[in-house]
């Protein structure tokens, strides 16, 4: 686990507190992909049903303090997202990259989001993953960059990169950057006011 | 990937979005022909995610899943409307939590073909017209060669003419010229039971007892000899008919079949009948409300107690359930397809969908416009729904056998309140009143309190003062002081004497240029011009000139000098008199402003 161990040094042995907001669509793989990040679970093939509001995974390792907030993607529980944007340090984006005709949905969420008050001039790190790319004709991660104008993010450090929730593949690639982000981000002293 | 650094803002003018609408997917070639009967989006595998489904005119079934066909169906007949029901036969639903697959009913012809799992199921037939006595018998003796086909033409003839409804087999039959091929069609008829069979016209689906997406429901059909037949949720008998005034064409249904129900139907005479549920189970009562429209109507949407109507003149109607006309608009262009958009937010917010035939979609809210978008198809089909996960979604299907698919934003607002209704701002400005002084409290009362007396005195003073006003009048006519001509220039009638006078010359010379018009009827003669001046100011030679004869309307021009000797060159008027001798009061007499003189030269 890169990430834990990153954040460690970059931290030192302060107590330290992260919080991720994960959305996305329904269906778009939150929940699967949150249990691999989950330490305790990972190996855990459960069936996943669809998350009602939202779920809240909080666990400490290395004298860390995460708290994920899975958020239904459901269209009637969306706007519980943007009342979580104010107080997160990263936000993690899970499209289904085999969900072409949705794509558009996913785009005005992330336009919602991205003019979002609480996001607008902010710099925290978003995360994408395109996932289910093991589902023959999904999209590649550059087909949804371009179908999700992700190349209109100007001000934020941004990473898209294709995974498969199921068996955990690229998910770990996608978190290393994001903790990267973050000591990067601590190591500046960028938006302390939002550190605890 | 790149992590650019520039502060530049985000863009929100996206080319996906135009207004409440994403761009879901389009697709210009899917050569598609449908319109709007036949297209429905359906959870065909009980699985959340719907599939669209469509009835082509090329009597195909396509089946859509995402952006691709799954599967393509042949249809027997050419279909009329595609509807989507779940009867009470199928599996799971209801308690056992199950999901429900539902049934497909293509109506073509006579028939109701119905699909279970995409495959042909059942075929429910319309029950058969009941024949004219005459025709049956006619048709029995003549395919049992009891009478001679030419013999029974005849009777076929004399049967119609006499107001009787003839069945297709007589009709084709008298179409034919010779006798050979007439004795041929009655012979290919033996031993074929002598059936008239109508046809399906439309076709959509009524919910039996619960309103939910996938509750038990029965097909309700329209046909051509103007009923309409409410099948039993397992689409094999009619339980319910209702006849018509006129073949219906198009339906709109509400409520539940078991509570109430009420289908509002759209019929080839122009007009909209209502049917609902009657006192009993399974009784049909046409309403007394008919609605006549002054076109025919293409499309017929209900939201709450309206009914929407668009018609073929380009207009969208409004009419209240009990037939109360609230608005008529004019659209752009004729309309081709009303649907109703409905958002399940917080409370459920209903809209009108419109499709014109220039391409454009509007979205009315009651007779708001909310939105216009322009398609580059015409719209001939177009259905609201769930496509795929995404609950807010419609399908359109243009002219051109372009397929669209639009869905809409999660921010849309389609509540948006028209700007210039209501009382506008200015009315609540207090206007600015002065106070109520004392005085001004005095005089009202004593207002109020001597009306009429104040009336009274206004109206003698009033009088009053005409009465002066015509004295000093008359006086001033009389006196012919006027530029009025009066007078009878000795008792021959009153003249009518006009007098132009112009000035010529700077001063101090200037003459005096006066023109005389006598616009009656008889000469004057012996008349005199007098020019009369002030001595002191003015001097002239002839300040008199003579006047021998005035023809009627001929013009003449009489010249007078006259010499300003006032010292420092001021100005005074001078008076034109015209009299004769015998009258002491002037034909008539004018004023002519002079000009301040130059000095003289020295």
């Amino acid at each position: 686990m890169g990430f834990f161990s990153m954040i460690k040094k970059a931290l030192g042995f302060l107590h330290y507190e992260v919080k991720i907001l994960v959305i996305g669509l329904d269906n778009s793989g939150k929940t699967t992909l949150i249990n691999h990040i989950k330490p305790s679970n990972t190996s855990s093939t459960f069936e996943v049903t669809p998350t009602v509001g939202y779920q809240v995974e909080e666990f400490s390792k290395h004298n860390l303090n995460f708290t994920i907030l899975d958020m239904s993607g459901e269209s009637r529980y969306r706007n519980l997202w943007e009342t979580y944007y104010e107080n997160v340090q990263a936000i993690i984006f899970v499209v289904d990259s085999t969900d072409k005709v949705r794509m558009c949905v996913a785009r005005d969420e992330l336009d919602e989001l991205l003019n979002h008050d609480h996001v607008k001039d902010r710099t925290c790190p978003i995360l994408f993953f395109a996932n289910k790319m093991d589902v023959p004709g999904a999209c590649t991660p550059v087909d949804t960059m371009k179908s999700m104008g992700l190349e209109r993010i100007t001000n934020k450090a941004w990473h898209i990169t294709s995974s498969n929730a199921i068996t955990g593949l690229g998910v770990d690639e996608g978190v290393e950057w994001l903790a990267e982000k973050l000591i990067e981000r601590q190591d500046n002293g960028e938006e302390s006011k939002h550190h605890k | 990937m790149a992590t650019p650094s520039s502060a530049g803002a985000y863009n929100n003018l996206a080319p996906t979005k135009d207004g409440p609408w994403l761009h879901a997917w389009h697709d210009p070639v899917s050569n598609i022909r449908a319109h709007s009967s036949c297209v429905r989006l359906v959870d065909l595998n009980a699985d959340g995610s719907n599939i669209l489904l469509v009835a082509d005119h090329d009597r195909k079934m396509k089946v859509y899943k995402g952006t691709s066909v799954v599967s393509e169906h042949q249809l027997l007949e050419q279909p009329v409307s595609l509807c989507v029901f779940y009867t009470s036969l199928d599996g799971g639903g209801g308690d056992s939590g199950a999901p429900r697959t539902p049934a497909i009913g293509i109506a073509g012809g006579a028939f109701v073909f119905i699909y279970r799992h995409l495959r042909p199921y059942f075929k429910f037939t319309l029950p058969p017209i009941a024949l004219d006595a005459q025709d049956e018998s006619i048709w029995v003796e003549m395919t049992s060669d009891a009478i001679p086909v030419p013999q029974g033409l005849e009777m076929l003839a004399r049967a119609r003419d006499g107001g009787a409804t003839l069945s297709s087999w007589s009709l084709d039959l008298m179409q034919l010229n010779d006798e050979n091929t007439q004795r041929a069609f009655v012979q290919s008829k033996k031993g074929i039971p002598h059936k008239q069979q109508t046809v399906v016209t439309c076709m959509e689906t009524m919910r039996k007892d619960t309103d939910a997406e996938d509750a038990v429901s029965s097909l309700v059909i329209g046909t051509e000899n103007c009923q309409v037949l409410i099948l039993d949720p397992s689409g094999s008998k009619v339980v319910c008919t209702a006849t018509l005034p006129s073949p219906p064409a198009i339906l709109s249904i509400t409520g539940l079949y078991d509570v109430e129900w009420r289908i509002v139907v759209g019929c080839r005479d122009g007009k909209v009948y209502t049917i609902k549920n009657g006192e009993k189970r399974h009784d049909a009562v046409i309403t007394g409300t008919v609605i006549e429209l002054e076109t025919q109507p293409n499309s017929i949407a209900r939201i709450d107690k309206y009914i929407y109507i668009t018609t073929m003149d380009a207009h969208l109607l409004c009419y209240h359930i009990k037939g109360r006309k609230v608005f008529s608009m004019s659209l752009p262009a004729p309309a081709t397809n009303l649907g109703v958009v409905k958002l399940s937010r917080n409370r459920v917010i209903e809209a009108l969908i419109v499709s014109l035939s220039n391409g454009e979609v509007r979205i009315y809210n009651h007779k708001t416009l909310i939105h216009s978008m322009q398609l580059d198809d015409v719209v001939t089909a177009m259905r609201w729904g769930k496509f795929g996960r995404e609950a807010n979604s419609c399908a359109f299907i243009g002219r051109n056998g372009s397929l669209t698919l639009k869905m809409m934003s999660r921010q849309a607002n389609l509540e948006k309140t028209e700007l210039n209704t209501g009382p506008p701002a200015e009315q609540d400005i207090p206007l600015k009143v002065p106070k109520k002084t004392k005085l001004y409290v005095e005089q009202s009362e004593r207002e109020v309190a001597n009306a009429v007396t104040m009336h009274r005195t206004f109206q003698r003073d009033l009088c009053r003062i005409r009465l002066t006003t015509a004295k000093a009048y008359v006086k001033i006519i009389t006196n012919g002081e006027a530029g009025v001509s009066m007078g009878g220039g000795g008792g021959r009638g009153v003249t009518n004497i006009r007098m132009n006078a112009n000035v010529v010359g700077l001063g101090p010379n200037f003459l005096l240029k006066v023109t005389l018009t006598n616009g009656g009827g008889a000469a004057l003669s012996d008349l005199n011009l007098v020019v009369a001046y002030k001595p002191e100011v003015y001097k002239s030679e002839r300040p008199v000139a003579k006047v021998p004869l005035l023809l009627p309307n001929v013009t003449q021009l009489y010249e007078v000098a006259l010499l300003c000797v006032h010292p420092e060159g001021a100005a005074d008027p001078v008076r034109i008199v015209l009299v004769n001798d015998k009258s002491s009061v002037p034909l008539y007499s004018g004023v002519v402003q002079m000009p301040m003189s130059e000095l003289a030269e020295e």
